[in-house]
Formats: C-alpha cells, sequence, structure tokens
C-alpha cells in the first residue's frame, strides 16, 4: 500500500496534469488506427465487436444529426466519453507511471488517452461507431476558459461555432457588436454573467451611458471592503457590485436589478440576500448570514 | 430501414470502473486525494465544455 508520495511522485502529478491540459488545445493529428484500437476496446465491453461503419463528423451537431437520422430517434447527448474525460484518464494515467498499477492493467485507460488526444467525443451505435473530431479552432484564457472577445473560441470542420467569455457561454453579438445592445435589450439578460460579460466587453462606462443612469449611493463593506453602488436609471434601480476574490486573484463586477424603493446600497445588497422589505433592509442594512429571515 | 442503438451514454464510466477497482487497495486515501487536486485543472475540462 502507497502511503506518501516521494518528492519525485509529487513533481510528476504537476507534470501529467499540464500534459493533459496541453491536449485540449494541441489534439494530435487523426489517426484511425489509434481511434479503432479504443472501439474495439468500448465495444468489448459491451461483449460486441467494433461495427465496420465508423464515421468521422466534423462537429458534435453533424455526430448527433448522422446519429438521429440512423437510430430514428432525436439523440441530444453525445457519450461523453473523450476529451471531457481527460481528468480521470489523467488521474489513472498517474498511478501507472508511479507503478501503482501495471502497463496491462491500464491497458484500456490508455485506449482512451489515444482516442482523446486526437478526438473530442462519440456516438457509438451498435452498428456504426460515430467519432467527433477535433475543433478547427479551440481558444482559452489564462485560466483555461474558452473565451475570446475577437470571434468564436471554438470553431468547428463543418463551421459550427461557438462563442465564450472567460468561460460564460455568449451570443455572437456580443462579440461581434457589443455596443450595438439597446437599453432594453441590455436589462433583458437575465443571466447575469452574461450580463457581465457583455459589460466588460463593451466597457462599464458604456453600461452606464446607455442606461442613463445616475449613483444615488456607493458604500463600501467594511468588512469585506467589497464596493457597492446603488444607480438610478429611468424607473429601474440597479446595484453595481463587486465579487469576492476569485481563485484566479479577479474581482469581477456584476449589476443586477434590485427593488425600485431601495434608497441605500449597504440595503441593497441585504435585499439581495434576504427576504426583508426594501424599508427594512434600508433602515438596518447590517446583513448576518444564518440570522436573519 | 433498420433502426440502430446506442451502446449507452458515458460508456467512459464502464472504463474507469475496471481501472478504480485496484487502487484502493494499492494506494491509501492521502495519496488518492493528492492525486486528485492536481488533475482538478484537467477535471474542469467536463464543466467547461458543456454547452449550456
Amino acid at each position: 500500500m502507497l502511503e506518501k508520495l516521494t518528492a519525485k511522485q509529487e513533481a510528476l502529478m504537476s507534470k501529467v496534469a499540464r500534459e493533459y491540459i496541453a491536449l485540449l488545445t494541441k489534439p494530435k493529428p487523426y489517426n484511425r488506427k489509434t481511434v479503432n484500437t479504443w472501439l474495439d476496446v468500448v465495444y468489448r465491453l459491451y461483449d460486441m465487436k467494433r461495427p465496420q461503419r465508423v464515421e468521422v463528423a466534423q462537429s458534435p451537431v453533424a455526430a448527433l444529426r448522422l446519429a438521429s437520422d440512423l437510430t430514428g430517434t432525436k439523440q441530444t447527448q453525445l457519450d461523453w466519453c473523450g476529451i471531457c474525460d481527460a481528468g480521470w484518464v489523467a488521474f489513472y494515467d498517474y498511478f501507472e507511471r508511479i507503478g501503482v498499477t501495471t502497463r496491462e492493467e491500464n491497458a484500456d485507460v490508455r485506449a482512451l488517452r489515444g482516442f482523446l488526444s486526437m478526438a473530442w467525443d462519440s456516438v457509438l451505435l451498435d452498428e456504426c461507431a460515430i467519432v467527433v473530431a477535433r475543433p478547427t479552432l479551440l481558444l482559452v484564457d489564462d485560466d483555461g476558459n474558452l473565451h475570446s472577445t475577437s470571434g468564436p473560441c471554438i470553431e468547428w470542420g463543418d463551421g459550427e461555432r461557438d462563442f465564450a467569455y472567460h468561460g460564460t457561454w455568449i451570443d455572437e453579438r456580443m462579440v461581434r457588436d457589443p455596443r450595438g445592445y439597446s437599453r432594453e435589450e441590455y436589462l433583458a439578460i437575465t443571466n447575469t454573467e452574461q450580463r457581465r460579460a457583455l459589460s466588460e466587453i463593451a466597457g462599464w462606462d458604456w453600461v452606464i451611458s446607455l442606461l442613463g443612469g445616475t449613483t444615488m449611493d456607493r458604500w463600501t463593506d467594511p468588512r469585506t471592503k467589497l464596493a457597492y453602488e446603488l444607480i438610478q436609471a429611468g424607473e429601474q434601480r440597479l446595484l453595481k457590485k463587486q465579487s469576492p476574490e476569485l481563485a484566479n486573484g479577479s474581482q469581477p463586477t456584476y449589476i443586477e436589478p434590485v427593488h425600485e424603493t431601495l434608497r441605500t446600497a449597504a440595503g441593497a445588497r441585504k435585499w439581495q440576500a434576504t427576504r426583508l422589505t426594501p424599508e427594512a433592509c434600508d433602515a438596518d442594512p447590517a446583513l448576518v448570514y444564518g440570522v436573519e429571515t | 430501414v433498420k433502426r440502430l442503438e446506442r451502446l449507452r451514454e458515458n460508456v467512459g464510466v464502464d472504463v474507469f470502473a475496471n481501472a478504480w477497482s485496484r487502487i484502493p487497495e494499492r494506494a491509501n486515501y492521502d495519496v488518492r486525494s493528492a492525486v486528485m487536486r492536481h488533475v482538478q485543472a484537467v477535471m474542469n475540462f467536463r464543466t467547461l465544455l458543456i454547452r449550456g
């Protein structure tokens, strides 16, 4: 029983993680033999043989369309077995590398490693294996989240594409024409992460200008040092608030609608976190989690 | 027209079940959790790639 890792083994953990992270953005060229090795493994798990028909789809959408045609049933999910399993494969790969498992014992996982290093995922049918090819473009930020502010963050061989801002999926329009949003369109974005993304892409000054907002009150929580700003925008009131520090050190800002009778930023912060009335929150804005009802 | 059938979704679960069967008796909890922490960044692929 291995009870403690050596310094060398500890160093290897980070190395293995880096290798697998690199596979996301730097796939190996597609190799039919490597893919077939994995397909042999997975079909054998179900006492079947790899089907003669192996189709390579250029995107998840294309794979699901083909699978729907072949099954006669609308297919909406991939197998969830491919690049998304890189974490588990890295886990087992590491134990093989330090000798906890043998090469023979780990053969199936190694076959999956070969597959995910050059393919995305699959939709496996009894008489047809549909393999999803890697995207032709995949861009991530420094934290490894899908991200691009100049175009799609991910693009597939058949032209399918998606857009993301630091890991938050966004509409293409937020990248192509962020300042083209009207006040009504901006306020209609109910996903606070998407609203934050647009605000950061277009600029917070633009947002305040778009909303015709004026600051009613500012407040900094003396305990957390987080800043809050209550904004009057027409008949609407909005709370601009700073996030606590995230794991990557950033402190993103959010802007969310609050009750139109709130008068203070501190009260608005409490109103969002409790079920108390706006009047009660303004009168006593101190917020203690676990006490208020 | 013959309708084909899916094997199952998340087929990797079966591969990993086999791989996992040998680990607990050969590496203790502290070692396993240390390795798990280090591959968390890789694990993030799974949430990263889910299109909402």
